[in-house]
């Protein structure tokens, strides 16, 4: 499992300029002007909190923060 | 066997980096921020890798003041050489005019090939009873880039380097860390003549064992991170030496960019840095670690032998 608070934690430490409490659950990251280095940032800190490498396949997969939420559920024990 | 001067040879010509961005619809603060070079210094496309090569070693023997029968040794760093057969560096040794007795040979590698590469190169020298050594690095990607690339186009620049190794060099070479994962080799390769580089999987690469290398190696050289006056890495993206730098906050600052005039150099970049750092009145201890092709990552740290 990964909170809600904790992804948006991620999402300000790999972007500093994001308001990361403005950011819907069900909206894309890229709306809120994370560019393609700051979204390789996030999966980085998304991979040390899973504990396991995310592969390429499954990057489609974690464009919202809800959809973050739901591939945890599904990939944590 | 020390580190004794650097020269380097970075090309006139130039592509706006910043032009090339808004044909990709990128705009120029990404282009400042994440990916770091404003201007890639390109080679006049008659020029050979063995050309820029002797641009620089001829740099480098005017500045140390040494005539080319002097060398005993010169390596070439390079996976774009000038033909498949010979080997790169006999084009090198022809038109510097380098005596039969100097061997020299290639290696191929990519942006970690500096590190193994001094290594290399000390380690025959000394084997050898050789005195002076040149390394020399020309990798100038300005031959298979695809301009259509958006991921690989606005990053890489054309330059050469040359390091003379000698016995009464000023930097001592530590004991490096070198590392290989040929798993993720298809991560960076030239398929049907054009460079291709998964962006994502080689960020990741980078700003997870780099990291754990220099730690490992500061705990080997019994060194704190500050111990260490400059972290010159391999520059291979504002965004892959931000992501690198960000694990080490207290001496953040202290990881140089240098992208914005050069854009990443491959075996270049960290020559090209350190031959500035070296300059620096104050600092005593360099780290360089460089990572890439191969994939391959490799770390040292520089000690000034008088300012200990």
């Amino acid at each position: 499992m990964i909170t809600i608070e904790k992804i948006h934690e991620i999402i300000k430490t790999s972007c500093p300029n994001v308001d990361a409490s403005k950011i819907m659950l069900e909206v894309r990251l890229r709306e809120y002007d994370i560019d393609s280095m700051d979204f390789f940032n996030i999966i980085l800190e998304l991979q040390e909190e899973l504990g396991k490498e995310i592969p390429d396949e499954d990057i489609d997969q974690l464009r919202t923060v809800a959809s973050i939420q739901d591939y945890f559920k599904k990939n944590t024990a | 066997m020390n580190l004794h001067t650097i020269a380097s040879y970075v090309p006139s010509q130039f592509l706006d980096n910043i032009v090339q961005a808004g044909t990709f619809g990128e705009t120029e603060e990404f282009i400042r921020k994440k990916i770091g070079p404003l201007r890639l210094p390109r080679k006049d496309p008659a020029e050979e890798t063995s050309d820029i090569a002797v641009k620089a070693v001829r740099a480098l023997l005017a500045r140390a003041a040494l005539a080319t029968d002097a060398i005993d040794a010169l390596v070439l760093v390079t996976q774009n050489g000038d033909e498949t057969l010979p080997h790169t560096s006999a084009r090198v040794h022809a038109k510097l005019g380098l005596p039969q007795t100097t061997a020299v040979f290639d290696v191929s590698l990519g942006c970690s090939g500096y590190v193994y590469g001094l290594q290399i190169l000390k380690g025959f020298m000394q084997a050898s009873g050789y005195k002076k050594g040149v390394l020399v690095t020309a990798d100038p990607y300005s031959k298979i880039i695809d301009p259509t690339d958006r991921s690989t186009t606005l990053l890489f620049g054309d330059a050469a380097t040359a390091t003379l190794l000698s016995d009464d060099g000023s930097w001592e070479l530590s004991r490096p860390l070198m590392c290989s994962d040929g798993a993720g080799a298809d991560n960076i390769v030239v398929k049907d003549g054009k460079f291709q580089m998964n962006g994502r999987q080689v960020f990741n690469f980078a700003a997870t064992v780099v990291p754990k290398q220099i730690k490992a190696l500061l705990e080997q050289e019994q060194l704190s991170e500050a111990d260490i006056d400059s972290y010159c890495l391999h520059q291979g993206s504002a965004g892959i030496l931000d992501a690198i730098a960000r694990r080490f906050p207290d001496v953040k600052e202290r990881f140089v960019n240098k992208l914005a005039f050069t854009g990443n150099t491959v075996s270049s970049s960290i020559p090209l840095l350190l031959e500035d750092a070296m300059e620096e009145f104050n600092h005593r201890k360099i780290l360089i670690s460089g990572f890439g092709v191969g994939l391959s990552w490799a770390s040292m740290v520089l000690t000034h032998k008088e300012k200990k």
